[in-house]
């Protein structure tokens, strides 16, 4: 039976009025891939980082080797040999990859006074005067290779701060072939990295073995690793899972959060699963399959009442061809997307996070250059004549009449200017009109006061900057404004996360209305449940490619996430 | 068995505010502005040998005590505050010009060298306007070249600015040196191109200048396009983008106007109060504006009080200064100390300090070894 | 008479050597210290209080040792550097403060300073003890030209180049020096590694302080002699100009320092006149200007500056 490696015992956390995790339960063992599978916000990520040292729980213990432990810090979470590696890397980009391993490598503990205790006590027993008998007299005579047996060992103490010094020297000096030790480490570990090379010559994949081989060096038993396929090629992922399974032979723990079924079934011993914060159920991967998975990932159907109504006078306004995304890591985000999004209906858009959802929405509103393809807007102004928005500019898609509305995922960073009051965030959209050099800030401030009213917008005024409103508010404000421009195509990512419920209706309300009036609605989601009630069609994506666009009134959520997660692995399986 | 303390929170902890009401900021500001003051009483107190109360009168009878001392004032505070507002739409856009001291140089050079040049040929009228295009083509000319840099190379501004400086100062003394041919290195006073003279008071002019552009940098950043635009690509480049802003554009832009206010501040100084060119005519007002005009968080109106108070404790100090006998850089350690007071207050009115200590005895040890790494935990959550 | 040039040259640069080091070193851990100007006259001032109070001690100025007249205003002239500096280091790093605005105010202050109380010092004694620090070896006569160039120096102008030479050691071969660039290019990931940004930060710009303080110190007592002129602000600014031209590297910094200070002196060798003497000191700046440029246009990731430089870091900030 294998060892119990970490275990968490009731661990809580919360942010403010949301609860991260409730009462989690959780036991890693020795010589086990634990796969941690829950959909976003389901708080995986909030758990390990507890383990990790970068979150402090509110309540619960975790024991370490059947040892309570508390862990403050990630100095603790690495001295209870606990490794992390996040989603987003904690690397030097102008050092070499080796050197990025030994950054922060401490000095194994050199402890002058326990030296110094295991020094005494080599002293010689014998006394320094012995009596010596000589002609029957029976003389004192100093013994000198006792006093010289003392006097050295007393030196030796003596000497231990030096030496200590000495050894803090030698160790802080870096060897010019410090690469070439760590390189035989890595090459038997069978990682096919060059640690010589800088991090910003390396590719994502290269960067995370530079991560997993730091933590390995450090000693880590417990390792953990954050969405790890995320960014990689199914080649680098097989690659990334013969070393995992090496570790984990080499009697390391190993937990992988992650979301793609196939991906835990193929790596994983154990899989736990958490939503909505709790930890549903933990189970022998070999005793489980993909569809009894996603039933426990994703929870029992709840019913949402949102008033879906039929979609009527549907024209096609906005057309999606062949669009491929190269981005700068040499990933294709986007492979070969084709869809088309329709007046008067709302298309949802599922997909696990990062599956090419902001860049798809980007380059139709003209932020990404795409590398192939073409986008083409139906103008409705002019009897539906085609547009061709390929290669166009923000002001330029808007100069040709194009009324494109988009709420991007990131609200204060993007979308608004969070130390700019709510009038002038209004202006973002519309300061350019009119032909003087000053600004008009009286229809902003009109527009202002409208969604302030008709959206119940909780601010002390107008003028008060939206970085001090809550999360719910500051995207009424921002959703308000997209709307209020009368948009034909409306495009919004993720516009309910961290919004309570109230807040959300409102939200999903409004994206109704606009579909009443005949706009092209796009609807980022991660909800399941929403999109399965508000959309009319769903496109799902999976590693930038579409896998699926499906009728929302037939659909299933089961059948959503196994598209969601059906990688090429899996698609060959069913053919 | 060592249960995972609840509520446990380190013994200091820092974290942002998000809203002070502005009487509070106010007064965290006053009350650094008096500490300077009375450190300065003191300092003074260690340098002199007799009543340090006299410091404080010495203050005002050295900037309100006589007219010429509060035309001398108002002439230094509107030269402090336009070289403020050059720097500001830059500062705004969070350009970190600290090359205002060369831009205005460029500007001086080019008025001086206007008047040597062609002074005697043409009438005052038409050279002073020929002064003016000189000097503010030259300061534009000053700031737009690394701002045409950080535009398209993100080449680092604050270096390059600072570099500038020192470049201008050269070129200057050059000029100098080939107009002077005594071997002086000294130009007198210019004889053309002085700025008329309302109601006999040489600095009138100045003064009004400097409040008719204060109001329109005022209105140019708060009620045109062009300052809204800035104002977001300071605030967040990827919003600029979002909504379509060229945000090389607006950093040209911008920087064009940072040089040609400098370049105003050169033709101000040459033509309306020195009638010279020397390399030390700006005096470092450059720099002191970037600190004048970060304090009063780049806005203009502000920013006239701010420049008030820099240039009241320059002229005051250096007025005590001579009458202990003290050197002209006694203001200097003023001046130094009050800005040392005000860029630690913002510390206190942007961030909020909470003691706990509520740790029981028993524990105090064991939470003191534990604040650092709690610190550490408690931050980075 | 080439020589006598680069003698002097040589001389010279240990201003800007020393400047540029500390400067390197304090920017290696993200802090563009503007104050350096300042913290130079600090430390020349130091320098001037601590002889002061040494020869004020002595009954006779006979008394006078080695030991003593150049011990004690190194020392003093450490405390007033390094206090600069780590106050540079409360507001920047433990308040938060912007590091332009800090600097430039710490500059003011340490010029201000140096000419307040220059003047009003007791200088009685000093060129006597200034001979103890321009004091050469003994042979450097005896071999001619190359003598004259390599030995005549005072003291400090090797301790420059040794200082220079062991700041570029640590950084480049030493894990302290690892740990201090990673605080520099980006301290939330040595934060992660379990470093203390904070404490990275504040000794650098502490030590690197104290080291462009004595820049100060070798001005007043060896360049001058014992007198005071106050153009030690200009050279710190040359100094930072430094700390671009050698791409943040000590050991280039030195030549970087010899190439500057040899255009410092040239006019006074040559037969120019004022006018163009003013083009040759503006040689320094220019290149300066031309290095920043080709190396942002290059982008090469070794030749730019620290990537945190000039950013204040705050951990709930990301």
């Amino acid at each position: 039976m294998n060892q119990v490696a970490i275990e968490l015992k009731k661990v809580s956390k919360r942010f403010g009025e949301v609860v991260a995790n409730n009462e989690v339960d959780l036991k890693v063992y020795k010589n086990e891939i634990l796969s941690l599978l829950g959909e976003n916000g389901s708080g995986k990520t909030t758990l390990m980082n507890m383990i990790s040292g970068i979150y402090f729980p509110d309540s619960g213990e975790i024991e370490i080797d059947g040892k309570p432990v508390v862990i403050k810090s990630p100095r603790d979470a690495h001295n209870y040999k606990i490794g992390m590696i996040h989603q987003h890397f904690k690397l030097v980009d102008v050092f070499s990859a080796a050197d990025n391993i030994l950054l922060g490598e401490k000095m194994s503990e050199y402890s002058i006074s326990q030296k110094a205790k295991e020094t005494l006590s080599t002293l010689p027993e014998d006394k320094i005067i012995k009596s010596v008998e000589k002609d029957g007299k029976t003389s004192k005579t100093v013994d000198f290779k006792v006093l010289g047996e003392i006097a050295l060992t007393y030196l030796k103490v003596a000497a231990l701060p030096f030496i200590k010094l000495g050894k803090l020297i030698k160790f802080d000096i870096l060897a010019k072939n410090r690469a070439k030790d760590l390189q035989e480490v890595a090459d038997k570990y069978g990682f096919e990295i060059d640690l010589k090379k800088k991090i910003y010559d390396l590719s994502v994949s290269e960067k995370q073995t530079v991560e997993i081989i730091k933590v390995l060096y450090r000693g880590a038993e417990i390792l953990i690793l954050d969405e790890p396929t995320a960014v990689l090629t199914p080649q680098e992922i097989e690659k990334l899972f013969a070393v995992l399974r090496r570790m984990r032979d080499d009697g390391k723990a190993i937990i992988i959060i992650t979301h793609k079924l196939n991906e835990v079934m193929a790596i994983s011993d154990k899989v736990a699963v958490l939503r909505k914060g709790e930890h549903i159920a933990t189970v022998d991967t070999a005793n489980t399959n993909e569809k009894e998975l996603t039933e426990m990932m994703v929870g029992k159907k709840v019913e949402l009442n949102i008033d879906r109504t039929e979609p009527v006078n549907m024209v096609d306004r906005l057309v999606v061809k062949d669009l491929s995304i190269i981005n700068h890591d040499r990933v294709k985000v986007l492979d070969n997307v084709n869809f088309v999004a329709r007046s008067g209906e709302i298309l949802g858009i599922a997909g696990i996070a990062g599956s090419g959802q902001r860049e798809l929405l980007e380059s139709i509103a003209g932020l990404v250059k795409f590398n192939s393809g073409d986008i083409i807007y139906n103008d409705p102004a002019k009897n539906d004549e085609p547009v061709d928005l390929k290669s166009k500019t923000p002001v330029q898609i808007r100069e040709l009449g194009v009324r494109l509305s988009f709420v991007p995922e990131d609200r204060l960073g993007m979308g608004l200017v969070a130390n700019m009051d709510i009038v002038d965030n209004m202006m973002l959209r519309s300061y350019k009109k009119g032909h003087g050099v000053f600004l008009d800030r009286k229809s902003p401030s009109k527009l202002a006061d409208e969604i302030v009213h008709d959206l119940e917008v909780v601010t002390p005024n107008t003028h008060t900057a939206v970085r001090k409103l809550s999360g719910g508010n500051v995207q009424k404000v921002l959703v308000g404004r997209e709307i209020a421009s009368a948009p034909t195509v409306l495009m919004a990512a993720y516009p309910v996360r961290g919004l309570d419920i109230n807040s959300s209706y409102t939200i999903y309300n409004l994206l109704n209305d606009q579909k009443e009036k005949g706009v092209a609605v796009i609807f980022v989601g991660e909800d399941l449940d929403v999109l399965i009630d508000l959309c009319d069609r769903i496109l799902v994506l999976c590693a930038g490619k579409v896998t699926g666009i499906v009728d929302a009134r037939s659909i299933t959520k089961e059948e959503i996430g196994l598209l969601m997660t059906k990688t090429e692995v899996s698609e060959k399986e069913g053919e | 068995m060592a249960k995972v303390k609840a509520n446990k929170t380190p013994l200091v902890r820092v974290s942002k505010r998000t809203d002070i009401s502005g009487w509070k900021a106010l007064g965290i500001r006053a009350i650094a502005f008096v500490a300077a003051l009375v450190v300065g009483g003191i300092v003074t107190a260690i340098l002199v040998e007799g009543n340090p109360f006299k410091f404080y009168s010495y203050l005002f009878t050295g900037t309100f005590g006589t007219p010429r001392r509060i035309w001398k004032l108002l002439q230094d505070l509107a030269m402090l505050l336009l070289i403020s507002l050059a720097v500001t739409p830059a500062f705004k856009m969070r350009f970190w010009n600290i090359g205002a001291e060369g831009q205005a140089l460029v500007g001086v050079l080019a008025a001086g060298a206007m008047i040597y040049y062609i002074g005697d040929s043409v009438p005052n009228g038409v050279l002073i306007l020929i002064m003016a295009a000189a000097a503010i083509v030259a300061g534009i000319i000053w700031a737009v070249i690394p701002g045409i840099f950080k535009a398209y190379f993100n080449t680092n501004e604050t270096l390059f600015t600072l570099m500038m400086n020192y470049v201008a100062m050269c070129l200057v003394n050059y000029f100098i040196n080939i107009w002077v041919t005594s071997g002086s290195g000294v130009l007198g006073v210019l004889a053309d191109g002085h700025f008329p003279v309302i109601g006999n008071q040489p600095q009138i002019l100045t003064v009004i200048i400097v409040a008719v552009i204060t109001v329109l940098v005022a209105i140019y950043l708060s009620r045109s396009k062009h300052g809204y635009e800035l104002s977001v690509v300071g605030e967040s480049e990827n919003t600029a983008r979002y909504i379509g802003i060229n945000v090389k554009k607006v950093i040209i832009r911008t920087m064009v106007l940072s040089g040609a206010l400098c370049g105003m501040v050169g033709l101000l100084l040459v033509g309306g109060i020195h009638y010279t060119v020397t390399a030390d005519l700006v005096g470092g007002t450059g720099f002191t504006a970037i600190l004048v005009s970060w304090l009063a968080k780049f806005n203009p109106i502000y920013m006239v009080a701010t420049s008030f108070l820099v240039t009241f404790l320059n002229q005051g100090a250096t007025f005590a200064a001579d009458a202990y006998r003290l050197g002209g850089s006694f203001s200097d350690i003023i001046v130094g100390l009050f800005f040392f007071a005000i860029i630690a207050c913002e510390f206190f009115i942007n961030y909020k300090v909470s003691f706990n200590l509520k740790s029981k005895k028993n524990e105090a040890k064991k939470a003191e070894d534990a604040v650092e790494s709690e610190v550490k935990e408690e931050v980075q959550g | 008479m080439f020589a006598s040039i680069l003698t002097s040259a040589i001389r010279f640069s240990t201003i800007f050597t020393l400047g540029s080091t500390g400067e390197t070193l304090t920017e290696k851990s993200g802090n563009l210290n503007l104050g350096i100007p300042g913290i130079m006259c600090a430390g020349a001032i130091g320098g001037i209080i601590g002889e002061n109070v040494y020869i004020q001690s002595l009954s006779s100025i006979s008394q006078m040792t080695a030991f003593g007249a150049i011990v004690t205003p190194l020392i003093f002239s450490m405390i007033f550097s390094g206090f600069l500096g780590a106050f540079y280091c409360l507001l920047t790093v433990t308040l938060k403060c912007n590091q332009n605005v800090t600097g430039l105010a710490i500059t003011t202050f340490g010029a201000g300073l140096l000419s307040l109380l220059g003047n009003r010092i007791d200088k009685t004694g000093f060129a006597q003890a200034s001979l103890y620090f321009t004091d050469g070896m003994d042979f450097a006569s005896k071999l001619g030209g190359f003598g004259q160039v390599v030995f005549s120096h005072g003291f400090m102008v090797y301790f420059a180049i040794i200082v220079a030479i062991i700041v570029a050691v640590i950084i480049k071969r030493t894990r302290t020096g690892l740990s201090l660039q990673a605080v520099g290019e980006n301290p939330a990931t040595a934060d992660a590694a379990g470093l203390s940004v904070t404490n990275y930060k504040y000794a650098a710009t502490v030590i690197g302080s104290m080291i462009a303080g004595f820049g100060g110190v070798f001005y007043i007592f060896d360049y001058l002699g014992g007198s005071i002129e106050y153009t030690i602000e200009a050279y710190g600014w040359l100094a930072i100009a430094i700390v671009i031209f050698s791409v943040w590297k000590p050991n280039l910094g030195i030549f970087s320092s010899l190439i500057f200070g040899f255009l410092y002196i040239l006019p006074y060798y040559t037969q120019v006149n004022f006018a163009q003497m003013e083009l040759i000191k503006m040689v320094p700046y220019a290149v300066t200007i031309l290095v920043l440029i080709v190396t942002s246009i290059m982008n090469r990731k070794e030749s730019q500056p620290p990537a945190a430089l000039g950013l204040t870091y705050f951990r709930e900030e990301r």
